[in-house]
């Protein structure tokens, strides 16, 4: 026989902690990035950047508490080891992530708000504009983006942390653009749209202060997925030794790894803390996507039960 | 259409619900969608549930299918189906008996269908999903049998939904809700997004297969004038109690409780031009019903007694049949609306 | 004297060559300035009812023909000066409201773009006197959001907000279709109150055939984009003369379960039907007093009764 919770319960369940941004993946994903991103700002006041350059340190030294690759012990003075050119692993790694995200998170302001200016062109204006801005971002999406980025890259000697991420924004816009302009496409048959029009409201209202308010939670996500797009695109050229040369970044470090034969050393300590750093940020960059997800689908939202 | 009215019925009812008590979790406190109901319903019967918007009809009949999701729980009450208490029942059995032997049209079924699978498909899916007992050959025959019932012609069974209109679609619906051969069918509000001329063809369709199949039907609504059209009992529903249960042509005759009276006074007629009657729907907080008689914030013969003790469903004489739950039935017939 | 509201051979098509639907073909209107009335357009899905009230506030140009209002056409510019004649009112109560806003948004537009108060406390009373007309106060909903009203409240503020502006004539489209049917009677009455003491005319627009008869003066039945039959809404329902309507009109379930519909009908292979005849009468395939002329001469509007009906059988009976 089935029981039945019978008695009503009351307003015990009013919980201020129930509103949906308060989701477990948000949460965790912010605190990820954050502390990512702390860890560059205020690392450089707890621990010496200048540790940073090259001959700063002994080489070769394993982390703290292991043995090296010719039975050196770490030292405290280098807990996460150094490497060949005699570089602090985590003096690297405190200059390089912010870096590493610095360009992702450019690259993304760029090609956002050329999504945003074409996309609401192409969409509201429609005809012919949208034809044209419609092509060329399509093309755009299917040309192979690293691969002409390595090209570039190699063509350019020097390359610096800005114009790589200029370079990547050329091929983040496409998102963006075919995201706003699907969504003003959509709300321009919305009723509050032929609303606004009978009270008389201009264009730039329209687009602006009708239209724009509403795509904040898509802008938000489609910021994130730039992010991580254009994170992945750096990180890739970085690995095959195509990043910036002057400044520190977590693909570069890996690069020399890997051309130092670190793996064959067994110099683990060398290639795996950028790699766990880098990990990090792509899963709290995931986590950030998921948590807003559940925001904007109430369908994904765990009941309060 | 008259059907066995109450108290001649000497067979056993198809379904039984008893009590049947749904609640809703909300960040404030619990809501009461539905207050305890209970009805009969015979075979060859047609029951109409009739309401506001918000009066729980629509989640009593996911309660009788024992089909509540979060944040709704089901609280209390029995639904006896040919013997068995649907809410009793594990997961499992209840899939079984679902279709089989109780089916529902739930509302906006019709745009519910698969837009990537033909009429056919659809309808060998829910029958396979079912009763996976039955060979090719059988299912064809039952397939133009269903088909021919519902008044489409056999080319609809190769065509996707979006090829078809809204009534056709409709009948769809009912092709598949019957395709097993259920005891009992309830379809919410089947009528609603339809043309007049349409929702005519569908409500013929309904009254067909279920004169056909001798259905128990429940039909869930809000247009009294398809009620009248339909139904052989209804029963009136104001924030998740019944108020009154009678035979259809009772209810339209003499109705017994003040809100059906109001009910069916706000009806505009295509007969008689005078003034609109206003009404204001549900007034009340739903999670602070009010003490007493549900209705008695609206009632225009409202007393204190009516604010110290809830009425309920109450069988006033065996002359007039049916059951109501006013302390002031008798004053109804007088009230002005 | 001018017309508040002329439509004189409108028609809009769509496509081009064989594969040309017609939405609406040779439709004739005409309110009159001084005698505000509520003009019903009455039709089920697919007669044309929507595009003819998207051709009158401007949202599109007919194909044919001439829109008018006040003088005016939306062929000269669709404007504020436009819009301070026309307003509308739609189905969906939700949709019209911009779910970032407050209520108040709504309103503070239209008194900014039309200068109708100064800011600040004019505006306010502006505001609450049209709050009050439909039964509502501004501290109860202007703050509020959108979703935190009922269907009925937000329909009787787009009612408000339409009739802050004073405009000569308001397009109801379907208004009370998606509201409950216990809160329809206030909105109406609304209307029929906005006619009566404020010299306001609607276009009301609906497939709700009762309500049509309750609150209209004159009806306009479309079957398929062309006039079915025209004229005073109690004459046309209660002495409908083509069949179509005359089949609407039983169709229509009477709250009364000893008047129940008599025939079973069946719509022929419900495809055919909705394809356009150029010529002859769209309602050929259903119709059962159909007769060869129906399929070679498209029937046009004749006087029959005390108003206008298009069908052969008219002119037949008359000989």
């Amino acid at each position: 026989m089935r029981s039945f919770k019978n008695q009503l319960t009351a307003s015990s369940k009013f919980n201020v902690w129930d509103t949906p941004w308060f989701n477990l993946k948000l949460i965790l994903g912010c605190l990820i990035i954050l502390s990512i991103t702390l860890m560059g700002i205020i690392g450089q006041f707890f621990w010496d950047t200048e540790l940073a350059y090259t001959g700063s340190s002994p080489l070769n030294l394993p982390p703290f508490g292991f043995d090296g690759i010719r039975g050196q012990l770490g030292l405290i003075s280098h807990p996460l080891g150094t490497e060949n050119s005699g570089r602090d692993m985590l003096a690297l790694l405190i200059v390089g992530a912010p870096n590493t995200l610095i360009i992702g998170v450019v690259a993304a302001v760029i090609g956002m708000s050329v999504g945003i200016l074409l996309g609401f062109t192409s969409g509201y204006l429609g005809g012919r504009v949208d034809d044209v801005i419609r092509l060329i971002s399509d093309v755009t999406i299917t040309i192979p983006a690293l691969m002409i980025l390595v090209v570039i890259n190699a063509l350019l000697r020097q390359i610096d942390i800005i114009t790589m991420a200029l370079l990547i924004a050329l091929f983040i816009w496409p998102s963006p653009t075919r995201l706003i302009r699907s969504q003003v496409l959509s709300m321009k048959q919305s009723g509050y749209i032929k609303m606004a029009k009978l009270s008389g409201a201009s264009n730039f209202h329209i687009m602006f202060k009708e239209m724009l308010p509403n795509l904040i939670p898509y802008l938000f996500g489609s910021f994130i997925a730039g992010t991580t797009g254009a994170i992945l695109a750096a990180v890739g050229l970085e690995t095959l030794g195509l990043g910036p040369q002057r400044v520190p970044t977590l693909g570069g470090i890996i690069y020399d790894a890997i051309n130092s034969a670190a793996l064959f050393r067994n110099m683990w300590w060398w290639w795996l803390s950028p790699t766990i750093l880098l990990a990090a940020m792509f899963v709290g960059l995931l986590l950030i996507n998921l948590g807003l997800d559940q925001v904007s689908n109430p369908r994904l939202r765990k009941s309060s039960k | 259409m008259k059907a066995a009215s109450f108290g001649d019925n000497l067979a056993e009812p198809m379904l039984q619900v008893q009590g049947l008590k749904v609640y809703y979790d909300t960040p404030k406190g619990d809501v009461i969608a539905v207050d305890g109901i209970s009805l009969d319903l015979f075979s060859n019967d047609t029951l109409g549930i009739v309401g506001e918007s918000g009066c729980g009809k629509s989640t009593a009949a996911m309660g009788i299918l024992n089909l509540v999701n979060e944040p709704g729980r089901i609280v209390g009450g029995e639904v006896v189906l040919q013997g068995v208490d649907l809410l009793s029942l594990k997961d499992e059995e209840l899939r079984q008996r679902r279709w089989t032997e109780i089916a529902l049209i739930p509302q906006g079924a019709m745009n519910s269908l698969n837009p990537t699978m033909t009429v056919r498909q659809q309808i060998k899916d829910v029958v396979f999903t079912h009763d996976n007992s039955i060979n090719k050959e059988h299912f064809n025959e039952r397939l133009s049998d269903l088909i021919k019932m519902v008044g489409l012609p056999k080319r609809v069974l190769n065509l996707y939904p979006h090829e078809l209109s809204g009534g056709m679609k409709q009948r769809v619906c009912i092709a598949m809700a019957v395709a097993l051969k259920p005891k009992v069918l309830i379809a919410d509000e089947a009528t609603s997004a339809l043309d007049v001329i349409v929702q005519r063809i569908i409500a013929q369709t309904l009254k067909k297969v279920s004169h056909e199949l001798g259905l128990a039907m429940v039909m869930i609504g809000h247009d009294m004038g398809l009620m009248a059209q339909m139904t052989t009992k209804m029963a009136v529903m104001y924030a998740g109690n019944i108020v009154e249960i009678a035979p259809t042509d009772q209810i339209f005759e003499l109705p017994l409780h003040p809100y059906t009276k109001l009910l069916l006074s706000a009806v505009p007629s295509l007969t008689e031009r005078k003034p609109l009657h206003k009404m204001d729907g549900i007034t009340h907080d739903p999670r602070n019903p009010p003490s007493g008689c549900i209705f008695r914030l609206r009632c225009p013969i409202a007393t204190t007694l009516c604010a110290g003790q809830k009425p309920s469903l109450k069988e006033i004489n065996s002359e007039k049949r049916g059951q109501v739950a006013c302390h002031h039935h008798d004053a109804v017939v007088d009230m002005k609306v | 004297m001018r017309h508040l509201l002329e439509l004189n051979s409108v028609s809009k098509f769509y496509g081009k060559g064989a594969k040309q639907i017609s939405a609406l073909e040779d439709i004739d209107l005409c309110i009159e300035i001084d005698r505000p009335e509520i003009f019903t357009i009455a039709g089920e899905s697919g007669s044309g009812k929507s595009t003819l009230a998207n051709l009158i506030l401007g949202f599109d140009s007919p194909s044919k023909g001439e829109v008018v209002i006040n003088g005016k056409s939306p062929r000269d510019g669709v404007d504020k000066s436009f819009y301070r004649d026309v307003q509308a009112i739609f189905q969906d109560p939700f949709g019209v409201y911009n779910p970032f806003y407050r209520i108040e948004h709504v309103f503070n537009l239209v008194i900014k773009n039309f200068g109708l108060a100064s800011q600040g406390r004019d505006a306010r009373k502006l505001i609450e006197e049209s709050l009050n007309i439909v039964g509502l106060e501004g501290e109860d909903v202007l703050r509020k959001y959108p979703h935190q009203l009922s269907g009925g409240q937000r329909q009787r503020l787009m009612m408000a907000r339409a009739f802050m502006m004073k405009p000569k004539l308001i397009v109801a489209d379907e208004p009370v279709s998606m509201v409950d049917a216990s809160l329809r009677a206030s909105i109406l009455d609304v209307m029929m109150r906005l006619r009566d003491e404020h010299g306001i005319s609607f276009v009301y627009i609906t497939h709700d055939l009762s309500t049509a008869y309750q609150v209209g003066d004159s009806i306009m039945m479309l079957y398929q984009g062309r006039i079915a039959e025209i004229g005073n809404a109690e004459d046309v329902i209660s002495r409908p003369q083509h069949p179509y309507v005359k089949l609407l009109i039983d169709s229509v379930p009477k709250p009364d379960p000893n008047q129940p519909w008599t025939d079973i009908i069946e719509l022929p292979d419900e495809e055919s039907a909705r394809t356009p005849h150029n010529v002859g009468c769209r309602y050929f395939d259903r119709c059962s007093h159909r007769m060869n002329i129906c399929r070679e001469r498209t029937p046009s509007l004749q006087p029959v009764l005390e108003h206008l009906a298009s069908c052969h059988l008219i002119t037949k009976s008359e000989k």
